[in-house]
């Protein structure tokens, strides 16, 4: 197997590959829906994305989060409900301050706090889950891409 | 549930909305490869015709089989599709609804090749999520069929009486040596010129009547354990002090009257009177004199950024009664808005102003002063709408005070940041963050005797439902979704008595015990909604959600980019810069 | 403890009439107690205002999710008999009961075999045809009858059958012990007060109109916008548009305070430049949180408020944006402005079909109780927000089990 030694520029990774592997947590109330309703519109998205969807992000730990990108992700997002709307007792506050010191954490490993989107959703914002994803994806393909030789062999195909 | 390595899929094709973008060749081949899964079938829309009554029967047949269905999304059909199953007798937990087309083939639909791929790691993923997933143990808990009514004003009597006379044990707790509560105090309820005794004397009456309803007056809740279902509640009274057992805990504490001290020369001057001596002055008979009402007196301030909602009906409802007692008596009422909301309430302003009540609007930051040596003479007042300074001669002056919160230690309640217990939010507006503790009245917010009757009926219903039948499982606690997705379980092996699970958990649920071992963090599954705080705070992952463990997210991360199985992709481009 | 009808099925169902918030907590308090509920509901989904509703006050949140949650408990219980597209057309007395008579007439797209491919509109010549709003559960495609010409090419698009242009409507009759009315409330006519412009320029909106118009998942996905396209500068809440008036609506609708608060915000927030002006003669903010989200949600975001009822409103020539004349009462001057969007915040009348006033407890269009079976709750009965017509629905349920029931 020859192995790929040069980086693909922006263009060529955007025109008709995958995008950036990016790992979505969201909770499977607000934020879930209104990816189910950018679903069910049919809005474009780029396709490097996979939700995990969880019952509330109050579960995510930065563990996790080092794990998708220890798996090869090259951004993952967490999707919680508005800051006034948790229905566990506002544990997505919790969490807010769990992401922005999972965030820290990131900068700290040099993975780099911008990988991390942390955002709050309602099940009404299709659209809005839609543009987020975008624009996500492009913030993540303007970064340097993460260096781990294993990281090649598994990306997404063409 | 019994433990399976491998799965069965079912894949739908929406009838090519699916299967037009995601190449359902394709994605069987890789499943096919794929070791933990033991067959896949394709049909045409799993929610019409017969599909799912055949799955139903073959997952019934197959005793401990888990099916994974790739299809539409849960809130589309997928939630139906698990509820048609589990009224078929399948266990929900073998079943798993993956979306492969709001969340693949409907936008992603330009991209076929991508869709595909993305469908198949989205499919691993459930697979993953499917064989690791474990079922958090059912607990079914014993009804202790009872309800303990704290407070006995109109939100605690309504309580009372409507689940007595339907045929609750319900025992009614009241601090003083009388029932009522504020409507002791005042002179008339608003809207309308009601009487007090008009609304206490039926529900006084019921109370006595009923037989279930057990009266403990001069008696004080010091202590609550325990709960729903098993409350413990320690009372303390003239009769010395109990013990007492329930199911559901209505609160129905009520709030207290702030005294306007240092505030518009109360105490200095005389004449210068709170709200209640109001009504206390209207109870003895009529009174004399003009009179000049001030609002917002001590409230909506920075002190209690709050409005009180119960003050402006309570100086309209006595202006009017002292026009209409005497019709030369001028009667002013100085306020920052008139908060009389909805359909009786601006009825009794328009009333109000047809008995001639005077109304001027002030601005909070040029507020009233009051005037006079050693009684009220008058208030000079700057009317926010003329613009002018008037002076209005007056021999009384009430000053209009707010509620405020009163502060109970033996009720384990979350108050919000006036001081009032807080509730679930959304549609369970009498339900709190501790199953089987309800709260109604002004202890939850200010409200006018008419909303105190109608929220204790509410909580009524609620605790109704807790406490009607013997046995109640923990999981149905929840309310807003019927059951949780899961309980919090604690590994009692590997827990090392940190703390952080009881410290980050949102309901209280979980709690240090001392054991042999050591400290030990132990989850209460009445209270546990399943959200997976403790888990994400657990250390060493003994705190779990049993559906979904930390293990479980990192295999299901595992297989998010797997793609299918891949050489370089180099060697697919010919004569591509990259073949070096 | 003796409790009656732990289990079992109830001879006589209660029929609640209105499937928004009231009726559903009712509904599912009834239920739990034992009791079979029919729910009826004249539009094709359960939620009512309240899930339709971009924002909610004071959390900011939508209200579809917790709405959601109430709707499934009340499809899935099994005591529970949701009908969509349903209305009550006679209540006929009888021996210690009633006979309720509904009315259905589904959508011609059978909800229960639509699987949203969206062919049927894709082929429609007439706009006819349209995936239902993101507040509605179940989502499906729906045929708008009036636009519909009966062409049939949706027939042969749709791959399940789910259509059928000449479905029939159904009646059903049952028996009942007890009437729940909860039919809330929808926008009033404005005409009787004329100054305020209503209907004379599309850019002049009810409330709710406006909400649908900035929503998120609305035509301009939050941005705010005139009907022309062209971004809006300004936007002026007139309060207390057709209520607290004699005219149309005496009473105050005691949501529009907050309603305004909210929506001014939001525009705010969305679109940090847009000036918004609250016309306001009082802004009742008497409910938990109301106050602290008027001072640091809508004012600390630049929200004027103007005291003072605007005496005209009218669309100005040229397509030069909208009048709208007022006396400033805290300083006493008149003033005219322009602004590129007026909302008309405060009209809202009780939902009052004739088959109510045959029970006979009405008064000024509001559903009193006077009937010993006929209960009412929500905003049909007298004007509430999301939290009271909850704990109405709650509340009536109780009352309709121990005092009427016994």
């Amino acid at each position: 197997m020859k192995a790929c030694t040069t980086e693909k520029t922006l263009q060529e990774r955007t025109r008709g590959t995958a995008g950036p592997k990016i790992l979505v947590f969201s909770c499977r109330w607000c934020s879930g829906i209104g990816a189910d309703d950018a679903g069910r519109k049919r809005l474009s998205m780029p396709t490097g994305f996979r939700c995990v969807e969880v019952e509330c992000i109050a579960s995510i730990d930065p563990d996790i989060i080092l794990k998708a990108f220890s798996e090869g992700a090259e951004g993952v997002a967490v999707f919680g409900c508005h800051l006034g709307g948790c229905r566990y007792n506002r544990a997505n506050h919790a969490a807010a301050k769990r992401m922005a010191m999972a965030a820290t954490l990131l900068e700290t490993v040099g993975i780099g706090a911008g990988r991390l989107l942390t955002s709050f959703g309602t099940a009404h914002e299709g659209y809005q889950f839609a543009e987020l994803m975008r624009r996500f994806s492009q913030r993540i393909e303007t970064l340097p891409t993460l260096t781990r030789k294993e990281a090649r062999d598994w990306r997404l195909g063409g | 549930m019994t433990f399976v390595d491998t799965v069965a899929c079912l894949l739908c094709r929406c009838h090519g909305e699916i299967d037009d973008v995601v190449d359902f060749d394709r994605l069987q081949l890789q499943l096919a490869d794929d070791g933990r899964v033991d067959s896949v079938e394709v049909c045409d829309a799993l929610c019409l015709g017969d599909s799912l009554a055949n799955l139903a029967r073959k997952m019934g047949a197959d005793n401990g089989s888990r099916t994974l269905i790739a299809g539409c999304s849960a809130l589309a059909r997928g939630d139906e599709l698990v509820d048609r199953l589990t009224a078929h007798g399948i266990d929900p937990g073998r079943v798993k609804i993956t979306d492969i087309r709001e969340g693949c083939a409907w936008i992603h639909a330009d991209q076929p090749k991508e869709a595909t791929s993305k469908a198949a790691d989205l499919v691993r993923m459930g697979i993953t999520a499917l064989l690791h997933r474990q079922t958090s143990p059912e607990v079914e808990i014993e009804i202790c069929p009872r309800v303990l009514v704290i407070g006995s004003g109109p939100a605690g009597m309504a309580a009372a009486v409507a689940l007595g006379s339907y045929g609750v044990s319900v025992v009614l707790v009241e601090s003083t040596g009388k029932l009522g509560g504020m409507l002791n105090y005042l002179s008339r309820v608003a809207p309308g010129d009601r009487t007090t005794e008009e609304i206490q004397e039926p529900l006084v009456e019921a109370i006595r009547k009923v037989p279930n309803i057990q009266v403990h007056l001069g008696t004080r809740v010091d202590k609550i354990e325990g709960s729903a279902g098993n409350f413990e509640v320690f009372l303390s009274g003239k009769n010395g002090e109990t013990r007492l057992e329930t199911g559901a805990i209505i609160v129905a504490t009520g709030a207290k009257p702030v005294l306007p001290r240092g505030m518009y020369r109360y105490g200095e001057l005389a004449g210068v009177i709170s709200g209640m001596e109001m009504e206390k002055i209207f109870k003895d008979g009529m009174p004399a004199g003009d009179t000049v009402f001030i609002q917002c007196v001590a409230v909506r301030n920075q002190a209690r950024p709050y409005c009180s909602a119960v003050c402006c009906p309570a100086s309209l409802k006595n202006a009017i009664r002292l026009k209409e007692s005497n019709n030369k008596v001028d009667v002013t009422i100085l306020h920052r808005d008139v908060m009389s909301p909805g359909r009786h309430l601006e009825e009794l302003y328009r009333c109000a102003t047809a008995a001639g009540v005077g109304f001027i609007r002030f601005d909070p930051d040029d507020p009233p002063r009051v005037e006079g040596n050693d009684k009220v003479a008058g208030v000079r007042v700057a009317d926010a709408l003329s613009g002018q300074k008037r002076l209005i001669e007056a021999e009384r002056v009430v000053l209009a005070t707010p509620l405020e919160p009163r502060e109970n230690s033996a009720i384990p309640l979350s108050a919000d940041n006036h001081g009032f217990y807080t509730v679930q939010s959304f549609l369970h507006t009498v339900e709190t963050t501790v199953p089987g503790l309800f709260v109604c009245g002004s202890a939850r917010w200010p409200v006018m005797v008419d909303g105190a009757l109608t929220q204790g009926r509410a909580a009524a219903a609620k605790a109704l439902d807790l406490v009607s039948r013997p046995k109640y499982r923990a999981s149905g606690l929840i309310g807003f979704q019927g059951t949780r997705f899961a309980c919090a379980q604690v590994s009692q092996k590997t827990c090392t008595g940190c703390g952080n699970c009881v410290a980050a958990c949102p309901f209280d649920a979980c709690h240090l015990e001392k054991t042999k071992e050591g400290l030990r963090a132990v989850v209460n599954p009445v209270c546990c909604m399943g959200c997976g705080s403790c888990a994400a705070v657990c250390p060493n992952q003994s705190a779990a959600l049993p559906e979904m463990a930390s293990i479980s997210m990192a295999r299901i991360v595992e297989n998010a980019f797997a793609g299918r199985p891949l050489r370089c992709r180099c060697a697919d481009t010919q004569g591509s810069a990259a073949n070096q | 403890m003796n409790l009656p009808l732990q289990t079992g099925e109830a001879e006589d169902s209660i029929l609640v009439v209105g499937g928004g918030v009231a009726g559903i907590s009712a509904a599912l308090d009834l239920a739990r107690a034992g009791r079979s509920v029919h729910l009826v509901e004249r539009n094709g989904e359960l939620g009512g205002w309240t899930a339709r509703l971009d924002k909610l006050y004071p959390t900011d949140h939508c209200g579809f999710c917790p709405v959601w949650s109430e709707v499934r408990l009340c499809q899935r219980h099994p005591r529970i008999t949701v009908h969509t597209w349903t209305t009550v057309v006679e209540l006929e007395s009888g021996d210690g009961f009633r006979t309720a008579v509904l009315h259905r007439a589904p959508n011609a797209i059978d909800v229960d075999s639509c699987i949203c491919c969206g062919r049927c509109a894709q082929v429609c010549q007439n706009a006819a045809v349209a995936l239902t709003d993101p507040h509605v559960y179940p989502p499906a495609f729906r045929i708008d009858a009036a636009r519909c010409t009966d062409c049939g090419l949706c027939i042969d698009a749709c791959p399940t059958g789910a259509i059928d242009l000449h479905r029939q409507s159904e009646v059903l009759r049952t028996r009942i012990q007890g009437v729940v009315w909860a039919t809330g409330f929808e926008v009033a006519d404005l005409s009787m007060a004329p100054e305020l412009g209503a209907g004379s320029h599309p850019d002049i909106m009810d409330a709710l109109a406006f909400e649908n118009w900035i929503a998120e998942a609305g035509p301009n996905q939050g941005r705010v916008r005139c009907h022309d396209g062209r971004p809006a500068a300004q936007v002026a809440f007139i309060q207390c548009a057709g209520a607290r008036d004699r005219r149309s609506q005496p009473q105050c609708s005691a949501v529009c305070c907050m309603h305004a608060l909210k929506q001014a915000r939001w525009v705010r927030r969305r679109n940090g430049d847009v000036r918004c002006v609250i016309f306001y003669t009082d802004i009742r903010t008497e409910g938990r949180g109301y106050e602290t989200y008027f001072r640091n949600e809508v004012l600390a975001e630049g929200i004027e408020m103007i005291r003072a009822r605007p005496g005209l409103v009218y669309p100005l020539p040229g397509g030069d944006g909208i009048a709208v004349k007022y006396e400033n009462t805290l300083v006493q001057k008149p003033a005219m402005e322009q602004f590129d969007l007026v909302v008309l915040n405060g009209g809202l009348r009780p939902v009052c079909p004739e088959i109510i006033q045959a029970t006979g407890v009405l008064t000024g269009g509001f559903v009193e109780e006077g009937i010993r079976d006929v209960l009412s709750c929500g905003f049909c009965k007298a004007p509430a927000d999301v939290e009271m017509a909850a704990i109405q629905g709650s509340a009536v349920a109780m009352e309709m089990l121990t005092e009427v029931l016994r």
